[in-house]
């Protein structure tokens, strides 16, 4: 179990975290959703042992972060964000390195993490794409099969296909019973994987709750295209928020359930629909009622 | 304390700028004993008293330290290395050893080649073994210049990587110009006091005096020093704070 009880860091520049206290259970996916400088990844590096609180703990299955980080990191896997890795590597290189620092002599998971990735392991890390990178870095974090996975904006630079993947992959863990931390900085991306989430904002934790909850608050936005103008002309009078329309596309708004919005599409001729990606604020306005500070 | 695993990644990270030090340091030698036969004596000392013991050796400490500690912090390898069950303390050893282990061996290659080709005895003021104290002393200095670099490299572990270029590299520069401005015109005396080269004066090394290999080892103590506060700082997780 992962415990935060307090839990404040402080730096010169006034940024960290303040006063965290929740848990995360076994087999429980937990997510931090905040913005740039939010503390989420100050959480995750405190989790890790790499920053010393200012006040309070943080504690994995009763053992001290602080304390007790180099015997906790055998059975955490940790994803930093922005990774980039040395370039004259190979993905292999890198990742034969990282097994070997680690004391890894069976590499069958590592290969079965990158194939089920679709990550070609003998790229250069310099010739890699940005989200070949992030999956190396995942590759890294999952390798060991460890029971506690804290993953930094696991999600960032990969596609819809890969995404696709690490939410099979997420979940896969959660059911062998894992704990998982992980960031995101938007809602959506939380909502594919999450059981709980938490919602940063400045270093606060203004929001915590289940996901079915989050959801029922969630705003979304869709871009519509009908067959025709007509069409789309008709569905404008149905009972939703239309934010903008022109010629055969409308954008729409909902908040909560997403069926009673599917339901009377099946009766319109679509030719295409859109996931609008909402501001962070848009998301905390909806979501707990109240904007960012700042 | 020293991880065999992080210093063969380290080893295989920074293979290519090894290979192009190895080569300049081969080949100044080279020129060097070509310079021997041809009896050019103006121009010889540089090629095997100054390039190989003080300038290359300086060169590849200032992109080994900023590789293995500041550019691994920048692409979070060092955050994988330390998630793998090493403690802070091991791995910047192993760093701290990886540094000086290569100046060590650049040093010791160029040593051994020097001897074979006798490149130090054009004038017949030079021998075998003023010759090795005076690497020894060249070895000093580049654990001093070691230790600086590697000290800059952890405290500007959050900085922005010009921080470290021009701590390192911008201040080194600057000393060496003073000691070569003190060399070609001593009567500028307080010059001598305002660079660690002039510490170091490969020069006064053709007397065998140990003296000179003294001054050297103080320099040594001072960079033993420097490395100890770098992996303090390292270790005491205060570096972005």
């Amino acid at each position: 179990m992962i415990r935060f009880k307090n839990l404040t860091k402080r730096f010169e520049n006034g940024k960290g975290i303040s006063d965290f206290s929740f848990e995360v259970e076994e087999g429980e996916v937990f997510g931090l959703i905040g913005g740039e400088a939010s503390g989420k990844s100050t959480a995750l590096r405190m989790l890790m042992g790499f920053e010393i609180p200012t006040r309070g703990r943080c504690a994995i299955n009763g053992k001290d972060c602080d304390k007790a980080a180099v015997s906790l990191h055998r059975i955490i896997g940790y994803l930093p964000d922005k990774i980039a890795l040395p370039s004259v590597l190979t993905g292999r290189q890198f990742l034969h390195s990282c097994a070997q620092i680690r004391g890894i002599k069976n590499l069958e998971r590592l290969f079965e993490l990158a194939l089920k990735l679709e990550l070609d392991v003998d790229q250069r890390i310099a010739r890699m794409t940005a989200a070949d990178v992030q999956k190396t870095g995942i590759v890294a974090a999952f390798m060991h099969n460890p029971q506690i996975l804290l993953l930094d904006e696991p999600f960032a630079n990969l596609d819809s296909r890969a995404r696709g993947n690490l939410v099979e992959l997420i979940l896969e863990e959660k059911e062998k019973g894992r704990i998982i931390l992980l960031t995101a900085e938007s809602a959506e991306i939380a909502d594919l994987t999450c059981d709980r989430v938490g919602l940063l904002d400045h270093g606060n934790l203004i929001y915590l709750s289940d996901i079915e909850n989050m959801r029922d608050n969630m705003y979304r936005k869709y871009l519509l295209q009908f067959g025709s103008a007509h069409t789309a002309m008709k569905f404008a009078k149905e009972d939703f928020e239309i934010e903008s329309m022109k010629d055969r596309s409308l954008t729409v708004s909902i908040q909560g359930e997403l069926l009673p919005l599917v339901r009377v599409l099946a009766k319109y001729h679509i030719t295409s629909i859109e996931p609008v990606p909402l501001s962070l604020q848009e998301t905390f306005t909806h979501i707990y009622g109240g904007g960012l500070n700042g | 304390m020293v991880n065999g695993a992080i210093l063969k990644q380290d080893f295989i990270i920074n293979r290519k700028t090894l290979l192009t030090f190895y080569t300049l340091q081969f080949a100044s030698l080279l020129a060097a004993a070509g310079i021997r036969s041809m009896r050019l004596i103006e121009i010889s000392d540089i090629f095997w008293d100054t390039i190989p013991v003080v300038i290359l050796p300086m060169l590849l400490t200032i992109f080994l330290a900023y590789s293995a500690v500041k550019k691994r912090m920048d692409d979070k390898t060092m955050d994988f290395v330390l998630a793998a069950q090493v403690s802070p303390a091991a791995v910047i050893s192993t760093k701290a050893v990886f540094l000086l282990i290569n100046s060590f061996l650049l040093m010791a290659m160029s040593m051994a080649v020097g001897m074979l080709a006798r490149v130090y005895d054009l004038t017949g003021i030079w021998t075998q073994d003023t010759y090795v104290l005076l690497n020894l002393g060249g070895f000093c200095l580049q654990v001093f210049i070691g230790g600086y670099c590697f000290f800059i490299s952890c405290a500007g572990a959050y900085r922005k990587a010009v921080f470290y270029w021009s701590a390192a590299m911008g201040v080194l520069t600057a000393e060496y110009l003073i000691y070569l401005v003190w060399f070609f015109w001593p009567k500028l005396w307080v010059l001598e006091y305002a660079s660690v080269f002039s510490l170091f004066q490969q020069s006064k090394y053709s007397g065998g005096s140990m003296m000179n290999l003294l001054a050297s080892l103080l320099l040594a103590v001072a960079g033993t020093a420097l490395y100890a506060a770098g992996a303090h700082i390292f270790c005491s997780r205060s570096l972005n704070a």
